[in-house]
């Protein structure tokens, strides 16, 4: 119930906030862009919120709890990628474009083929990223506040559209602002409280038999620690530990956890050390395997977490919400301050969950919220209320890069209809009201579906088809629009292909035999990243006029 | 407008903008050669990863440093970057 209360109190924030800023996003240019007057603090900040999502927050903590370190390569890769977008991107996007990226991709040729492109594929990359949000809002609802999935569902798909129907760029900027803020400033104080606790041993009985639970109410906990190397007799805490030695006292660790097959859990004895390197995980286990090919979709996967950041439409559109240059400068190191201390976090609350004697081996989404409530039924509400939240503000993000490309770059430049500027805005809203109910129909249709990896499957789409037209456009004087639009094209259409024809959809999305799959590893990034710059250049070469 | 036309309109830009998106260039070079050196350790040579630094292994100093280098590099970036004139006028 606690949950809940947190959880309505903040919608009732956002909501009110959102009506009351509704007044400033009545231009195209305050609906869609904040009229530039955002501050670089706020919108670092914001960058945060939209960014670190479901995924981030409870995907990384729950693979850390199961696996170990490979959670925390997500976290280097989702970092990694910010470098590209303050080094490279941020400076001339904000001086390129207006409203959508499609808007810098297109300001010096007026191409038609650019925008159709542009807007294909922010509506295909923000759809990869929106499932999985949908998702993931119907499987938390449950544990988190006890109703059922599709009003996980409707609730965020609800409350989101209605915040940016009000005030667009306006209110989700707040939004954002907002639950940035909150994730960071409670998960540093969770941190804080793990360190503070040290580890203790949770369980000196060890169980050797299986256990069937086929209620979830039966099934075992697990994350328990048994025995700590190095304590003299008669003691079984470590005691408050700092931020280094808390790293190094885990590799004294042994932990007990439940191994899930069907209904059956079986326990598994394992030292924390073992955990500590990278591999351990079913996504990452190619590191380990003597393949070339399992290695390569490994550097793949990383290639376009790297690549894939600074090419997202909902992040893209955060720097026109700013003034000038210096501001989309600033906001992009605000930014990397805040999401990379709340990666740098991730590895202790993934950690703290594996040794909290509280972990759910049924649900490694739950292993933060559980880690909190290992601290208290207050913590566990705040916590809970705060992973339901990460999801409006991804997803308000998302509805409103999705609504940009339809009303601004769709009907307007590429179908030529002829708006007012509240006419465009009134478009905008309608659009947006279309894409939150298509995202609710989605989020309930993909109910049964393991999403997560769609998120992963959304970066290659936007490393592949946006990343090699931004840099070159800004880097290369021979690019045409001819090479842009063809850049984008095939980068989506290759990897999209790709993903589709891979043997992580096989498994998962069609249930047919993975090794039947034609794609020799499942990440395309690595072939189609590539593809996308040559396909540019050569494009570029054919099309150039005679006269250069 | 025709395409020569169209380059010449992508080149024209200011002197400081030139000098800030070399300096980006270079900087993301370097951190893309720190990010290569990683993902290649864990993928050719993951026995490297168990190496000790101070009772915490590489791959943790490792991934560690790249987000406390990213944050420098982003710190760095900014203190060097120089501004337009049109831009510090309007502060």
């Amino acid at each position: 119930m606690i949950p809940l209360i947190v959880f309505l109190i903040f919608v009732a924030a956002v909501l009110g906030l959102s009506f009351v800023l509704g007044s400033k996003a009545k231009s195209a240019s305050g609906y869609f862009a904040a009229h530039g007057q955002v501050g670089w603090f706020v919108n670092g900040v914001a960058f945060a919120g939209d960014y670190l999502s479901a995924a981030s927050f409870l995907g990384i903590c729950g693979m850390i709890a199961f696996y170990g370190y490979d959670g925390f390569l997500y976290s280097i890769g989702y970092l990694a990628g910010w470098v590209v977008a303050l080094l490279v991107i941020a400076e001339p996007i904000k001086r390129l474009g207006k409203y959508t990226f499609a808007d810098a991709l297109d300001s010096q040729f007026n191409s038609r083929g650019i925008k159709l492109a542009a807007a294909i594929s922010t509506l295909v990359v923000s759809l990869f990223y929106l499932i999985p949000q949908m998702v993931g809002a119907g499987a938390l609802i449950k544990p988190l506040l006890g109703l059922d999935h599709h009003w996980g569902v409707l609730i965020v798909g609800s409350v989101v559209t209605v915040i940016v129907v009000t005030a667009g760029m306006v209110s989700t900027t707040w939004v954002q602002f907002i639950k940035g803020s909150l994730l960071v400033i409670f998960c540093a104080m969770l941190t804080i409280a793990i360190l503070a606790r040290g580890f203790r041993v949770t369980m000196t009985e060890v169980p050797t038999t299986p256990v069937t639970a086929v209620d979830p109410k039966d099934v075992p906990t697990g994350g328990h620690v048994i025995a700590i190397a190095g304590l003299p007799p008669g003691v079984d805490s470590t005691g408050p530990l700092g931020p280094i030695a808390f790293l190094q006292r885990i590799n004294d660790v042994t932990v007990l956890n439940w191994k899930k097959a069907g209904d059956t859990y079986t326990p598994e004895v394992r030292e924390a050390k073992s955990l500590m390197l990278p591999g351990g995980s079913p996504t990452f286990k190619g590191i380990r395997s003597e393949k070339l090919s399992d290695r390569l979709d490994f550097i793949s996967l990383m290639l376009a977490l790297f690549a894939g950041t600074a090419s997202l439409p909902h992040i893209l559109i955060r720097y026109y919400t700013v003034k000038d240059a210096a501001a989309a400068r600033r906001s992009t190191v605000v930014g990397i301050a805040a999401i990379g201390f709340f990666y740098v976090l991730t590895l202790y609350l993934g950690l703290g969950a594996l040794t909290s004697g509280l972990l759910n081996p049924a649900d490694s989404n739950m292993s933060a919220p559980l880690l909190a409530r290992s601290f208290g039924e207050l913590p566990f509400a705040i916590i809970s209320a705060i992973a339901f939240t990460t999801v409006l503000g991804t997803v308000s993000g998302l509805i409103l890069a999705a609504t940009g490309a339809v009303a601004h770059d769709l009907m307007e430049n590429v179908f030529s209809i002829k708006f007012s500027d509240t006419g465009k805005v009134r478009a905008a809203k309608v659009s947006a009201v279309f894409i939150g109910v298509a995202a609710m129909v989605l989020g309930v249709l993909f109910k049964d579906l393991n999403a997560s990896f769609l998120v992963g499957w959304a970066f290659n789409i936007a490393g592949s088809a946006n990343l090699p037209a931004l840099v070159m456009l800004l880097f290369w004087k021979r690019t045409t629009k001819q090479g842009i639009a063809a850049a984008i094209a095939v980068g989506l259409v290759s990897s999209l292909g790709w993903v589709l024809l891979s043997a992580d959809a096989f498994a998962k999305v069609y249930g047919l035999d993975p090794a039947a799959a034609p794609a020799p590893f499942s990440q395309p990034g690595l072939i189609t990243i590539p593809l996308g710059f040559v396909v540019l250049v050569v494009v570029s070469l054919m099309t150039k006029p005679r006269s250069q | 407008m025709s395409q020569s036309e169209e380059s010449a309109l992508r080149s024209h830009t200011s002197p400081t903008e030139r000098a800030n998106a070399r300096l980006g260039l270079v900087l993301f070079m370097l951190y893309c050669a720190v990010y290569a050196g990683f993902v290649g350790i864990c993928a050719f040579s993951l026995q490297t990863m168990e190496r000790q630094f101070l009772g915490v292994n590489l791959a943790v100093v490792y991934g560690f440093g790249l987000i406390g280098f990213a944050f420098v590099l982003a710190l760095s970036y900014t203190w060097l970057c120089k501004r337009d004139p049109e831009e510090s006028g309007r502060q």
